[in-house]
Formats: structure tokens, C-alpha cells, sequence
């Protein structure tokens, strides 16, 4: 049996600016939000901008924010978003520059990986002590934008670091300490780096890949408060 | 970890913290002792001349005062931040956010000070 959605789809052209359009579907509720976007696409609108690739929440290209809340359209099943008659309202992520339509310019994701050396950290699964159920990875990380996106800092602090970089920091440090450099650790133990977090977690809330950037920030930041302590009683470590 | 490099910010969270615990203290003391040991709940005129004339309480409550001044102002300053200030501005802020702590516990140890005379 199939839903009539309403898609009110955020339209953008350079050239044109911004409206919203809206278009009837109908499609299967256990269907995915990203399935409708490519009905749109495939029977009603062939200019509709959009970026996507594995559909499975892999590559992590399609990053949206539907109904106020950011997720992968790939993997956000109808019947999870909204009800028969019911209405998606779709956005491209925020924070980033709006390219066309419903695609960002992934720049300030990326600028910010690399301002902290891009690390690329192998699997390794749970660490010496830590329990299978209490393991988070960074290496789970698709690199989609979500937390740079729903994180209320970014939005008004165009330096802060940001959550994915700041919970690859912590993941680098956690598997091999002292791997980062001087350099790196200037950007992160930083006013715009992990002290600039006001721990709203929305950041672990959106992720789709139980990174879990929040709690890193916040693991990050007892390390850093108990270094800091240490050398201000003068301690080795 | 590590070798040296150059740190900005930090101390703001952690005081934020410290500052944070030594309130719920604090603020339970004030409760305690301005209310729940006060025999109607509220003192008279002459009873608060007395209270504050006490060593012990003028420290806890010029600490109290001072912390709670620390505390507040530091919440309005990362308040502001979040509006996208520049550098300059984010300095500017501090600093006005410095006179008016400054100003408002001076106020208050004045106050304090010339209640004691008073007693």
C-alpha cells in the first residue's frame, strides 16, 4: 500500500536564488526519503539537484536534513519520518555553502580534517580493557557532515574545529598517545577547539555511524583538564 | 603527551567548572543560613547587621559573591561569543565583562563593609 507525501524540496540556483517547491508523491512507506527524492527526479522534476551514491549509508554523500532534523535520506525510511498525507520538508545540511539545490560544498568538513592532519587511523577494534559494548570508533566515521551540521557552535563560530575533527583527535590519541603533533594539538586544546564546545550533543544525537563526536569531545577535554593540572603541580607526564 | 605549544582558552571551561561546584556549596550555605536556621525565615534589620558582622559569614558570603559573580559572567560572555563576535569584539566584551564583575563585588564588599559599621 502506498502514502501520498508532500516533498517541500529547499531550491537554490545561484543565479536564481532560493524557493521552495513542493511535489506529490506517492511511494511505498518502508521506502527510504531518498527513494522519493529520486521519484521526484526520475517523473517530475529533471533540474532537482541532489548528490548520492551507495545507498546504504556507506559513502555518505547524501547528508540532508529532513523535517528540521539531519540524516541520510538513504537510510531515513518513510514511515520513520512522517505518516500517510504527511509532509517532508527538505533541506540541504547547514553550515556549509549551498552549491545547488539539496548539494553543499563539503570544503569546511574537509578543511577542518586536514587543519588536524587528516589522520587516518586503522581498524582496531576494542582497546586492551575496553568493553565491546562501550566501543566507539572514529574509524566508523563516513565523513557525511551531519554533526557539522546539526552542532550549534558551528553555526556561529565559523572556527570552531568542529565535532568530527575533534573526535578524530581524541580516537588518534586514544589508540597511539602522543601521535599528534604540536601543531595539531595548538588547533584542538584551542578557544575554537574542543573548549568551544557547549556539549549539546547534537552532534552524537544526528551521527549516523555511533562515532559518537560529543563523548569524544568530552574524553578529550578530561584529558586535557587532568594534563593541564598536572604541569600546573609541576608533574612529569 | 607532548612537547610545548602554544594553548588559548581552557582555563575559561575549567574555572567554569570549579567555579560551578564551589556554587552548590556556596549557594546551600546562603540557603541554610539566611532561611532554614532563621526562626520565621527572615531576618530583621538588626539581625543582618549581626549576621554580617560574623568573620566567618562575611568570608562565605564575599566568597559567595565573588563566585557567583565569576560564574554568572562568564555565562553571559559565552553567550555572546555564540553571536559570531570578532576578535576584537570577543575582547572588548571581556573586557566590559571584567569592570562590571569588578564593579559589582567592589559594590558588594562596600556594602558589606558599611552594613558592619552599621551594627
Amino acid at each position: 500500500m502506498s502514502w501520498q507525501i508532500t516533498y517541500k524540496i529547499k531550491r537554490y540556483h545561484p543565479d536564481q536564488g532560493s524557493r521552495v517547491d513542493t511535489f506529490q508523491v506517492e511511494i511505498e512507506p518502508e521506502r527510504t526519503v531518498l527513494d522519493g527524492i529520486e521519484l521526484i527526479w526520475a517523473k517530475q522534476d529533471r533540474t532537482l539537484v541532489f548528490r548520492h551514491a551507495c545507498h546504504h549509508a556507506s559513502c555518505g554523500s547524501c547528508g540532508l536534513v529532513v523535517n528540521g532534523v539531519e540524516v541520510l535520506p538513504c537510510i531515513k525510511l518513510i514511515q520513520d519520518a512522517t505518516t500517510d498525507g504527511g509532509t517532508l520538508e527538505v533541506e540541504p545540511l547547514r553550515n556549509f555553502p549551498v552549491v545547488a539545490d539539496l548539494v553543499v560544498d563539503m570544503a569546511p568538513f574537509f578543511e577542518r580534517m586536514q587543519l588536524i592532519g587528516m589522520p587516518i587511523v586503522g581498524p582496531t577494534g576494542p582497546l586492551p580493557g575496553q568493553e565491546p559494548d562501550e566501543y566507539t570508533a572514529f574509524e566508523n566515521c563516513i565523513e557525511c557532515g551531519l554533526c557539522l551540521s546539526a552542532c550549534p557552535v558551528v553555526a556561529t563560530d565559523s572556527k570552531y574545529l568542529g565535532p568530527a575533527a575533534l573526535a578524530a583527535a581524541e580516537r588518534v590519541i586514544e589508540v597511539s598517545e602522543g601521535r599528534l603533533s604540536d601543531e595539531v594539538l595548538a588547533a584542538v586544546d584551542n578557544e575554537h577547539g574542543l573548549w568551544r564546545c557547549h556539549a549539546a550533543f547534537e552532534c552524537s544525537e544526528v551521527c549516523p555511524s555511533n562515532v559518537d563526536p560529543a563523548g569524544r569531545i568530552m574524553a578529550l577535554r578530561r584529558r586535557m583538564t587532568f594534563e593541564r593540572l598536572r604541569r600546573l603541580v609541576g608533574a612529569k607526564g | 603527551m607532548r612537547s610545548e605549544y602554544e594553548r588559548r582558552g581552557g582555563w575559561s571551561w575549567i574555572t567554569q567548572v570549579i567555579s560551578g561546584l564551589l556554587l552548590i556549596v556556596l549557594v546551600g550555605l546562603h540557603m541554610i543560613a539566611q532561611h532554614f536556621i532563621v526562626e520565621g525565615g527572615l531576618r530583621t534589620y538588626q539581625d543582618v547587621l549581626a549576621y554580617v558582622s560574623d568573620p566567618v559569614i562575611f568570608t562565605l558570603e564575599i566568597l559567595f559573591l565573588v563566585v557567583v559573580t565569576y560564574h554568572a559572567l562568564l555565562g553571559v560572555r559565552s553567550v555572546l561569543f555564540d553571536l559570531g563576535l570578532s576578535e576584537a569584539q570577543e575582547r572588548r566584551v571581556t573586557q566590559i565583562l571584567v569592570v562590571i564583575g569588578l564593579l559589582t563585588i567592589g559594590y558588594g564588599v562596600w556594602l558589606s563593609l558599611y552594613l558592619i559599621g552599621q551594627a
